[in-house]
């Protein structure tokens, strides 16, 4: 039949067939095929024919004989494999023979990939742990932190992670799309709270009161307890795992009681529930957490202000988040509109989600937060850094290996001519780098293990290699490893392979031209990137001075903070106070409820008379006792000191009271100094007049991060307000003075433990977030440095044995030792200046982003630049110079007797 | 047991042996097919194929490149003196059993 020699079987079939068989040999069967479509064409129809020829290549393809042929085609005769086992192994071999035979370039090679690769699997951790707060929530995406939007009518805003105790509920009753809330608060009064246990006392940071149902919106596994009945009596505590193994050690906690003393009155509570301790993080991780916030905050029904509580709520499924944040306005209308505006501030309700609670709460007024919180913004950097780190490596290993290169123009050459593709080089060229970095990989475990202590104490992190994130691990490692061995051999793989065979074989050289330009290019980026790290790390370390160094407007020199923990302590504050006075080391004693370093909370508004309550200015209140400011050393400007017992007060009575205020509230509501005596300042919400009776100098109440604040001083009567007592000492910090300062205390005061702080250690603790980023930076700046030396380590030995010839022919006609090592360096030093150039806008920038966190900074002016140029040129010559002496006190005969 | 070999192998064997030097897969699928009065797929008759080959009991060489099959070359078999045996180790295993068979194995009635 004419018409049917027409027909072909189908040739996707075909092509299937040849592309899964890969290069076994198969042809036999492919022709066994052919021939049978060929004879059924005699019997049926050519459709049919066809189907049955797709059969038989699929039953082909998955049979036993295909299976076979394709196991055995690397080694069969039959096969045209170019990437056979015995050309890996040959590849293998030559790049084995390669990394010995030059060990230093195989050294810096490997352990610059090193520590890129465990930098950036330790940053990697940390990027992951920081990311993985909240997240192991039950319908974490669904629970929502209700935030606080307060504009004052001059323009203020205020951004608050917190709210009024009554909305929280409010909202729940209100809207059926919130399935619940709860509420968690922080004691604001002390930094550090203290748990007794019989005659134990604990000192914790973190321990929130919440709301009955916090566990049920926030569950934690608990190893002691019921989580579901932990909190539902008032007096109820629930430790952390950690907390009660100090307290109890291994004892049960359960039933036991344990009394929480305020410098007000004392709770005893009963230990409901232990947390167990797992490798989870929350914002809202706490190591106690005490029940009864209902009660606590029942009596408290104001929309408008007292916005210290937390609360969180949780949604509904498919609830549409802008939908009902957009009825907010009305309810705050109802409920708080008239409050609001006697406050001269609109109040605006949001809600933020909870995943996004650790991460991006910066911009919130961060006095009080739950937890340490991070930012993302340290998250941007570390991978920043992180990826430089990558990237130096890489250089280092793409100039190494482009200017090695040239050793093998003869290796690539005859390759070229017994026929190899260039895509058998590519290979083989980013098959080497791949194996680099694959044994870089197996340093930097080591690296990566030796580097965890000390990376978690930089980080202030306790992440763990564990059971659990070990494949993690491992799926990082491998991943850094082979996008590094790619990203750093891509480029000398393309340019290896693309040389000319004539040329590789005439010159038995590389003409490295184009090459030679990106080389300098490269090497200008790594000085770019180490005299940015430099600079930013010197304005640093300038600011920090700074910080140090600058007066803060009181004498914070021979000064001990004496923590009043208990209502004991404060009750006998005074009987104590005449008891040390008489020690001979003491000078004075004060007391006050916000020393300066621990920052007040309390902001209430004030405008003086003659003025309206728009133009209110927000105070902090500090109670002081009698002599403060003369201990203090801060001086008075305008008025007179407070006289005691004259003008102190108890509580906040509604008496008029006489006050002192700082210079820049004066600045602020408008009064001059001069006429500061005698003004009268009215409360916002109250119709009191306060009276002036004196103004102080300025000083730092806060760190210099923040400007200075207006304060408000009241002198009270009632010890039960003070917060710190401040012992200014005579002679300087003397232990005998200390311990008989400790002794009058245990005397007085026995329920409280002795505890002090020096008051500068106090204010320098508020830049110890500072201290460590400039430990971070300082850190990633060596490393980039090393990075960096050991590249041009490695290519100023390229340089020196490639210019063997030229340096001997000069040494003949009379050039000196220091006229060589000028000519091996100009080109570094070229490099050098461009980079130098390069980076000062970057750095400039960078420096001002960072300083941007302090109200008081330094200039930055060109010397810490010209400083940062100055060390990476000697670090350079040191890394370079080496290498050119000794090429420049080569004898010339060694180097010329051969050609 | 040593030298076992399946009853679809002893056909594909005893075929090969048959067709002689004409023994390549078309060739064999069609004769199994034509004799045994059965289809046999041609990924099934190949991977017996080259278990036998593997075991020894066949081997095999490439013809020359004809006009035929796109060009492509035929595979022949041919038995080795391993193959022979085999068969023989069946059959002789049969006869015996044949012979000791206590029932009447005769279809006559």
């Amino acid at each position: 039949m004419k018409f049917k020699t027409n027909i072909h079987p189908p040739k996707m079939a075909d092509r299937l067939f040849e592309w899964y068989c890969e290069n076994a040999s198969i042809e036999d069967l492919h022709g066994d095929v052919e021939e049978l479509f060929y004879d059924d064409l005699e019997r049926m129809s050519a459709g049919e024919a066809r189907l049955t020829y797709w059969r038989r290549i699929v039953s082909l393809m998955f049979s036993y004989s295909v299976k076979r042929r394709k196991q055995k085609s690397s080694l069969s005769t039959y096969s045209n494999a170019s990437m056979n086992f015995t050309m890996i192994r040959h590849y293998v071999k030559i790049a084995l023979r390669n990394l010995i035979k030059n060990k230093a370039f195989s050294v810096i090679n490997i352990l610059g990939l090193s520590i890129a690769i465990s930098c950036c699997v330790l940053l990697t951790l940390f990027i992951q742990d920081e990311f993985s707060y909240d997240r192991h929530f039950n319908e974490a995406d669904r629970i929502y932190r209700l935030t606080t939007t307060l504009k004052t009518t001059n323009g203020q805003i205020s951004l608050l992670q917190r709210s009024s105790p009554p909305i929280g509920p409010a909202l729940l009753a209100e809207y059926p799309e919130v399935e619940s809330v709860t509420r968690v608060v922080k004691d604001l009064s002390t930094i550090e709270q203290m748990l007794r246990y019989q005659d134990q006392s604990f000192f914790e940071k973190r321990g929130y009161q919440v709301d009955s149902n916090f566990f049920e919106m926030f569950p934690y596994e608990f190893m002691e307890g019921n989580p579901a009945k932990a909190l539902k009596q008032p007096w109820s505590l629930v430790l952390s795992e950690e907390l009660a193994h100090k307290i109890f050690g291994s004892k049960p906690a359960l039933d036991e009681l344990i009394s929480i003393p305020t410098n007000s009155d004392t709770g005893i509570f009963k230990v409901t529930g232990v947390i167990k301790r797992t490798p989870l993080r929350s914002h809202l991780d706490a190591d106690f957490y005490i029940s009864g916030l209902e009660q606590v905050l029942q009596p408290f029904t104001t929309w408008a202000s007292g916005n210290f509580v937390f609360t969180y709520l949780k949604v509904k499924k498919g609830t549409d988040i802008q939908n009902l944040v957009a009825k907010f306005p009305a309810l705050m209308l109802r409920k708080g509109e008239k409050e609001n505006q006697a406050m001269g501030r609109k109040k605006i309700l949001g809600l933020q989600p909870l995943l996004e609670a650790h991460l991006y709460s910066k911009h919130f007024q961060n006095d009080i937060e739950l937890g340490t919180s991070g930012s993302i913004t340290y998250i941007y950097i570390t991978a920043a850094i992180g990826l430089l780190i990558l990237v130096l490596a890489s250089i280092n290993f793409i100039n190494l290996t482009t200017a090695r290169a040239s050793q093998r123009a003869s290796e690539i050459g005859l390759r070229k001519a017994i026929g190899a593709h260039r895509m058998n080089l590519f290979l083989q060229f980013i098959g080497e780098s791949m194996g680099t970095a694959l044994m870089a990989m197996v340093v930097s475990v080591l690296l990566i293990y030796f580097a965890l202590p000390y990376f978690n104490s930089l980080v202030q992190k306790d992440i763990e290699i564990t059971a659990q994130n070990f494949p993690f691990v491992i799926e990082v490692l491998f991943a850094f490893a082979l996008i590094t061995g790619f990203v750093a051999g891509i480029y000398p793989s393309i340019v290896l392979s693309s040389y000319e065979t004539v040329h590789l074989l005439k010159d038995k050289k590389l003409r490295l031209g184009s090459s030679n330009l990106m080389r300098k290019g490269m090497i200008a980026f790594q000085f770019s990137i180490s005299v940015i790290l430099i600079s930013c790390i010197i304005v640093i370390q300038q600011q920090l001075h700074f910080i140090q160094t600058r007066p803060l407007g009181f004498d914070s020199l021979n000064k001990i903070m004496l923590p009043l923990r208990t209502s004991q302590a404060t009750n006998r504050y005074l009987q104590f106070k005449n008891e040390i006075r008489n020690i001979p080391g003491v000078a004075e004693v004060t007391a006050c409820s916000n020393s300066p370093s621990t920052p007040p909370t309390n902001d209430w508004n004030f405008y003086p008379a003659g003025k309206s309550e728009n133009d209110a200015v927000a105070h902090y209140i500090i109670y002081v006792d009698e002599d403060y400011f003369k201990v203090m050393s801060i001086p008075t400007i305008a008025g007179r000191d407070f006289s005691f017992p004259g003008d102190a007060i108890t509580g906040s009575t509604a008496q008029a009271r006489r006050v002192i205020v700082n210079r820049t509230s004066l600045m602020k509501m408008g009064i001059d100094p001069s006429k500061a005596l005698g003004a009268k300042v009215f409360f916002a919400t109250g119709n009191t007049a306060d009276e002036i009776v004196g103004a102080v100098e300025d000083f730092h109440q806060f760190s210099l991060h923040k400007p200075i604040s207006p304060l408000i001083f009241y002198a009270s009567k009632d010890t039960g307000v003070f917060h710190q007592g401040i012992v200014a000492l005579n002679a300087g910090y003397n232990e005998a003075t200390i311990s008989k300062i400790k002794q009058a205390w245990t005397k007085l005061v026995p329920d409280t433990p002795f505890e002090y702080e020096l008051l500068n250690d106090s204010v320098q603790h508020q830049y110890e977030n500072d201290r460590r980023i400039s430990t971070i930076i300082a850190c990633s700046t060596i490393l980039a440095i090393v990075i960096s030396c050991m590249g041009l380590y490695g290519l100023s030995i390229f340089i020196a044995e490639n210019r063997t010839k030229e340096i001997g022919i000069r040494k003949v006609l009379g050039s000196t030792v220091g006229g060589i090592m000028a000519l091996l360096s100009k080109e570094f030093l070229q490099i050098l200046s461009i980079s130098f150039l390069m980076s000062i806008p970057i750095s400039y920038w960078a420096a001002q982003e960072w300083l941007k966190n302090f109200a008081y900074q330094i200039a930055v002016g060109p010397g810490s630049f010209f400083i940062a140029w100055a060390i990476s040129l000697i670090v350079v010559m040191i890394a370079i110079s080496y290498e050119s002496y000794k090429a420049a006190k080569t004898n010339p005969v060694n180097s010329l007797k051969s050609e | 047991m040593k030298g076992y070999i399946g009853e679809f192998e002893e056909l594909v064997l005893l075929t090969v042996a048959s067709l002689g030097e004409q023994a390549y897969g078309v060739s064999i699928k069609d004769d199994i097919e034509k004799r045994s009065d059965r289809t046999i797929s041609i990924g099934a008759l190949h991977s017996t194929i080259t278990r036998l080959e593997e075991k020894k009991y066949l081997k095999s060489w490439l013809g020359e490149p004809t006009q035929e099959r796109g060009g492509r070359r035929k595979r022949f078999f041919e038995l080795t003196q391993q193959g022979k045996a085999a068969l023989h180790h069946v059959k002789d295993l049969r006869d015996e059993l044949w012979k000791l068979s206590k029932a009447n194995l005769s279809l006559a009635k």
